[in-house]
């Protein structure tokens, strides 16, 4: 199941085409892909011409998550147990920066972004990818989101510019592979 | 004091700028007088904010929400030239970690790419601990493509997170350079040692500077702060491994 978001507060041009795809490896890990990540001329245009002064710069958020009681649909009832394993990008000078989310008991959101905004090409495709392994005795039922945001680079990264889309993947044992596409693609 | 704090969480002061207001307000007075803000026997209160200080080659900027403390370090990044006065301002702050002792909390990068069994040995023969280390490969559109890998217990380098990271579809292609930076924990008095190998370009340790410093300035939660360098290797490479190789 794939639930899909667009924040009404979304700003064209930023939001990237691309796709997002999820998918089970093994019974207790999950990879999560935004792939064909492309960023249009002008939204590259904003980009450099909004970052500069305060750093703000595109991020790719990702969020794991266990199901809770009331299953996928419900974010405030689902619980964190996830470790990332690897984490893969072919965005210029990719930084990556792992946290706990909010509440949260384990390091379950994973933020990729590119270091110097400068360097960005348009019409290139990027990816961004994370697996996630469950740490606890459950399985890998839970759901992952992937969002795209222009975030603050050098300080708490609380503060966000913009939220221009968000994708959640919901996984079962069953589900295998699913696909989404961004805004655009 | 209350003016001192609300200055000092603004950002607006140096290490030692915040050493003359202090001995100003002693000479003042301020301290001795009848109700002082701190009492001799009491920790001075947590700041939170925002917090930044700057260095000879490096600054950084620091944040305090009150349940996390966050810094990023920056440096110039521009030129050979500057990247070199970095790794030598960081071979001198190595001198201080060591004095202290204890653990230091370190970036590496290394002069090029190490395979997965040479970073194994160069992590063995420091006793270094990792907590991620970052391959190098090169995505099938020619474009550098960026792996980070966790350490696993005693495993530094996982080779069944290297092989599943290069079975992705999106990787499948790519071509393996090898392991240039690494990120862990590693005995102080090490530091030295590490610092000089040839195989060694930057040891960086100014996160463990970084949290001294917010100490110093009470900021809250500094011992556990989430310090952020970026390492230079990208920039190396921009400008040719070959400028880094002595």
């Amino acid at each position: 199941m794939i639930y899909n978001y667009t924040d009404p507060n979304s700003v064209s041009p930023i939001i990237p085409g691309g796709k997002m795809i999820g998918s089970a490896r093994t019974s207790s890990q999950i990879v999560a892909s935004a792939k064909d990540i492309l960023w249009e001329p002008t939204a590259v245009a904003w980009l450099k011409a909004n970052t500069t002064s305060d750093n703000y710069v595109p991020t790719i958020v990702f969020h794991a998550r266990k199901q809770g009681p009331e299953g996928c649909g419900n974010d405030a009832n689902s619980n964190g147990s996830w470790i990332s394993t690897y984490v893969v990008s072919n965005l210029p000078n990719p930084q990556f920066f792992k946290k706990a989310e909010c509440s949260l008991r384990s390091e379950n959101e994973l933020r990729i972004y590119p270091y110097d905004v400068n360097q960005l090409q348009s019409n290139t495709r990027y990816i961004a990818e994370g697996v996630w392994e469950s740490t606890d005795s459950v399985p890998y039922d839970g759901f992952i989101d992937i969002s795209n945001y222009q975030m603050q680079r050098d300080t708490l990264n609380n503060y966000t510019a913009h939220k221009d889309s968000m994708n959640k993947f919901c996984y079962t044992r069953a589900s295998g592979t699913a696909t989404t596409t961004w805004c655009r693609n | 004091m209350s003016v001192f704090y609300s200055i000092c969480i603004r950002g607006k002061m140096t290490l030692v700028t915040t050493l003359i207001i202090t001995l100003l307000l002693t000479a003042c007075g301020e301290q001795a007088g009848s109700q002082p803000a701190v009492s001799l026997n009491q920790e001075p209160a947590q700041q939170t904010g925002r917090h930044q200080a700057s260095f000879s080659t490096w600054s950084y900027q620091a944040e305090a929400d009150g349940s996390q403390t966050q810094a990023t370090v920056q440096y110039n990044y521009h030129s050979v030239e500057a990247l070199k006065s970095y790794v030598s301002e960081n071979k001198k702050l190595a001198e201080q970690v060591a004095l202290k002792g204890g653990v230091a909390d370190v970036n590496v990068t290394f002069r090029t790419y190490l395979q997965p069994d040479q970073f194994r040995s160069w992590a063995k023969e420091n006793n270094f601990v990792p907590m991620q280390s970052t391959l190098r490969i090169i995505m099938s559109d020619g474009k550098r493509g960026t792996v980070w890998i966790a350490a696993k217990s005693e495993d530094v380098l996982p080779q069944q997170h290297i092989d599943a990271a290069l079975q992705s579809s999106s990787t499948k292609e790519s071509v393996e350079r090898g392991i240039y930076t690494t990120r862990g924990k590693v005995d102080a008095t090490k530091l030295r040692g590490m610092a000089d190998d040839p195989r060694v370009f930057l040891v960086d340790v100014t996160p463990n500077i970084v949290r001294s410093d917010l100490k110093t300035n009470n900021i809250d939660k500094a011992d556990t702060a989430e310090v952020k360098v970026v390492d230079p290797f990208w920039w190396m490479e921009d400008f040719g491994l070959g400028n880094f190789s002595s």
